[in-house]
């Protein structure tokens, strides 16, 4: 099965393991991918798309716009770009990098995209570019951000991890917590649970009482457990996460990791390693 | 004004009015309260149009609606050269301006001065874009632009070609697709081949494999770069167009102006009518003149709405108070607050320029309406129950000479009831003698003296017949269990909110009766029934 086609016709965040896991280049290679008869929109949570990283200053893929494609951005970094553009709206809010808009390529280009900081925001935007036809609809995310942006409607998400030599069991057991929260169901508001505020750690968990129906924790990302605590306190309690989205797939980028040693995970149908690794020449 | 909002819990009907417009919605932020009878006057005849045009059919009640939501914001003081964005919303404010202003009938068009005046401008901005709400700075608008944008499509198409061509022969001869990627990684071994083959760029990505990106050759760089160039020539295309499109936009700027005014008009006003029409609100009458405040039927929507939600009856509030002080006395839960919130709620409402919750209400205009009690406050620093009354009035005091509206709910409960019998004898003596402002007492205390002037009125209470045959014959089993809600409900049937001129009754507050339907125990009741009967 072709892991991207899951990807059409929907809303879902791309979202990353670390700084640069690699986030904007799978969102080229996705657009490349998801193109047709209808337009695809892409946008970002904060900034995105420049040329270096704001954080650690390393070179930053660029995004490429073809004609047709819908994008969400500011008019400063619209006025930036080698494009042409169609502006199909523009909003009340701001960025610090100006107004956001919504616009149309009508030219290959490259663009730099920044994004609301609220999720009702968001929503607009997202809402703005399917009612100019846009059906599948790519948003850069941080993973903190995401689980509530993304608890609306029919919403999902990629997660774009690292896998390294270095840190190989750390970044596979990142991965497979990934793959073990998307079977977490739903807090259904039954009374008898416990509500974790804030993060799962271990003292935390430790201290929840013993006749709790079940353990209720915001998001995934609440969970600071290790993926052994994780699977042996699941095996205890039963939990439940206020927001929940759905996992599209895992996209796994290797560093002197070949395919075959992730393979395990490869065989659930969840994760697509390497999308740019080549066959032999 | 604040306490008094908070009082009668005004923000129940201020956040259901909802203006679609940013400069409708600018124009809510200033809750703008009416003090001159001829522009309250204008007001309530414009939203009662208003509510007759949006019952008159709903297909141009939703376009009107679905319009003024598409109103931008615009800025009118423009700079020297707008950008595209900026000009994009001053073509969907107009396109959305025009449609809303074709919507109104001739009456209310003129009546809120919308003329539309823009069509030179609008026929400029839509030069460009596919519809009516987008912008495109269009080649329609410049013949340098056309000329650069020409080229810069030959660039592209020559662009695309050799990366295609760069491409297919990847393909071809390596089996390397990079239709969707920039990049490829391959196993370093595998890749050697491509090492000093001139068609790839070759850089390490781990310690095993490589990135490997096609080369384009000279003739790609060459293209690039001239199309770099001939975007700057682009832009300074746009810049021209941009400054002449600003230009006409500066031009077209006191119609434009006169465009936003009555569309901020046509939003406040629909936006009013909407909820006349969703609450049954009714035009008040208001007058200069001091004239007694009259209600029939006043409802005070955020209580009636809670009791509906209880199942509960609402009792709308019936008065006319002509006097310039007027003291309401009466049982304990027998609606001497709700009396004057409902007072208040109405007067406020009038004021913002918004029908009212009423079959009818007459009232005079004030300048400033002033509650004083203890409703809604935080504590302040050293300050008691009855520091903070104190305060409040002290405040208010200075307006005793202007038409103002001063309201006191149960003033100075928390002190001794001689002292504050006396200090409510005195302020009403004030107001009783005053010719502008008005005051409204809700008080317990039966000491209030009589002076010339003073309206003195009491809630009915309890129904007494309606409650000896509940609590006498039929007194069965079960009784005296019921849940704090029951026990409201039977206050709610039992108790009779009425205004009554108070003839000088000597006042009874059913204080034990209220105490037996909340569930006070019987003995102890009876014990205080006897006690009241020796004094």
């Amino acid at each position: 099965m072709d892991m991207m086609s899951v990807l059409r016709g929907k809303v879902t965040f791309i979202t990353g393991s670390e700084k640069n896991a690699g986030k904007t280049t799978f969102l080229n290679y996705a657009l490349a991918r998801l193109r047709g008869a209808r337009p695809v929109a892409y946008m970002t949570i904060g900034v995105d798309g420049e040329e270096t990283d704001l954080v650690f200053g390393n070179p930053k893929p660029r995004i490429t716009a073809v004609p047709g494609d819908i994008i969400a951005s500011t008019d400063r970094l619209f006025s930036r770009s080698d494009g042409e553009f169609e502006y199909l709206d523009v909003f009340p809010f701001s960025t610090p990098l100006g107004r956001m808009c919504l616009a149309r390529a009508m030219r290959p280009c490259h663009v730099e995209i920044a994004g609301p900081d609220t999720n009702d925001q968001l929503s607009v935007l997202i809402a703005a570019a399917e009612s100019r036809g846009a059906r599948t609809c790519l948003v850069d995310g941080a993973v903190n951000r995401v689980t509530q942006a993304a608890s609306r409607g029919d919403a999902g998400f990629v997660f774009v991890a690292s896998v390294r030599r270095q840190s190989f069991n750390s970044d596979m057991d990142a991965i497979r917590l990934m793959l073990d929260y998307d079977y977490v169901p739903r807090y259904d508001g039954k009374t008898g649970a416990f509500r974790v505020q804030g993060a799962l750690t271990e003292a935390r968990a430790a201290a929840i009482p013993k006749d709790a129906e079940a353990v209720v924790l915001e998001d995934f990302t609440k969970n600071f457990l290790s993926l052994q605590a994780w699977t042996r306190f699941r095996r205890q309690r039963r939990v439940e996460f206020e927001h929940v989205v759905p996992l599209r797939f895992v996209h796994a980028v290797l560093y002197d990791v070949s395919a075959e040693e992730i393979a395990p995970l490869v065989s659930s149908g969840r994760v697509l390693p390497n999308i740019y690794e080549g066959a032999s020449v | 004004m604040n306490a008094a909002r908070v009082f009668c819990d005004f923000e129940f009907l201020w956040e259901r009015y909802k203006p679609l417009t940013p400069y409708g919605r600018a124009d809510k932020e200033t809750a703008r309260f009416f003090t001159e009878a001829e522009e309250l006057d204008e007001e309530l005849d414009a939203v009662e149009r208003f509510a007759k045009f949006l019952s008159g059919g709903k297909v141009g009640a939703a376009k009107l609606a679905y319009h003024l939501g598409r109103i931008p914001y615009i800025e009118t003081a423009s700079p020297a050269r707008m950008d595209s964005a900026s000009v994009f919303a001053v073509k969907k404010f107009l396109a959305n301006a025009k449609a809303v202003f074709s919507l109104l009938p001739p009456g209310l068009a003129s009546l809120c001065g919308s003329r539309w005046r823009s069509g030179s401008l609008f026929a400029l901005l839509r030069k460009s874009g596919s519809d009516d709400e987008t912008f495109h700075l269009s080649e329609a608008y410049s013949p340098a632009l056309k000329e650069a944008r020409g080229k810069i499509r030959v660039a592209d198409a020559e662009i695309a070609s050799i990366r295609e061509a760069a491409h297919r022969r990847a393909l071809a001869d390596f089996g390397l697709d990079f239709r969707f990627r920039d990049f490829i990684v391959l196993d370093e071994a595998s890749a050697r081949k491509l090492f000093s083959s001139p068609l790839f760029f070759v850089e390490q990505h781990d310690s095993s494999r490589v990135l490997v990106r096609p080369v384009y050759g000279e003739r790609y760089l060459e293209v690039c770069a001239a199309r770099e160039k001939l975007v700057l020539a682009e832009k300074a295309a746009e810049d021209d167009v941009l400054a002449s499109i600003t230009a006409s936009i500066r031009a077209d700027r006191v119609a434009i102006e006169a465009c936003r005014d009555a569309i901020r008009r046509i939003d406040v006003l629909r936006a009013k009518a909407e909820l006349s029409l969703e609450f049954g609100l009714k035009r008040p009458r208001l007058s200069r003149a001091a004239g007694a405040i009259k209600i029939k039927n006043g409802r005070l929507l955020p209580l009636e709405t809670r009791l509906s939600a209880e199942g509960l009856k609402y009792t709308p509030f019936n008065c006319e108070l002509p006097e310039h002080a007027c003291v309401i006395t009466g049982s304990n839960m027998g609606g001497k607050t709700v009396a004057l919130q409902t007072v208040v709620f109405l007067q406020l409402a009038a004021q913002r320029g918004l029908p009212v919750p009423a079959d009818s209400f007459e009232t005079p205009i004030f300048d400033a309406i002033h509650y004083i009690g203890d409703a809604g406050r935080g504590a302040e620093a050293g300050l008691s129950g009855f520091g903070l009354e104190c305060k409040s009035l002290m405040d208010a005091l200075p307006d005793a000479g202007r038409r103002a509206l001063f309201v006191f709910d149960e003033f100075a409960k928390t002190t001794n009831s001689d002292e504050a019998g006396a200090l409510l004898s005195a302020l009403a003596e004030k107001f009783a003698a005053g010719k502008k402002a008005r005051a409204l007492f809700s008080t317990h205390f039966s000491g209030v003296e009589s002076v010339r002037g003073l309206g003195r009125y009491r809630m009915r209470g309890l129904d007494a017949a309606a409650f000896s045959a509940y609590f006498g014959a039929e007194a069965g089993a079960g009784r005296g269990k019921e849940t704090l809600p029951a026990r409201l409900r039977m206050i709610n049937r039992f108790m009779r909110y009425e205004l009554l001129c108070d003839e000088g009754s000597k006042g009874t507050y059913d204080a034990l009766k209220v105490a037996r339907l909340l569930g006070v125990d019987n003995a102890l009741l009876a014990r205080a029934g006897r006690l009241l009967e020796d004094e």
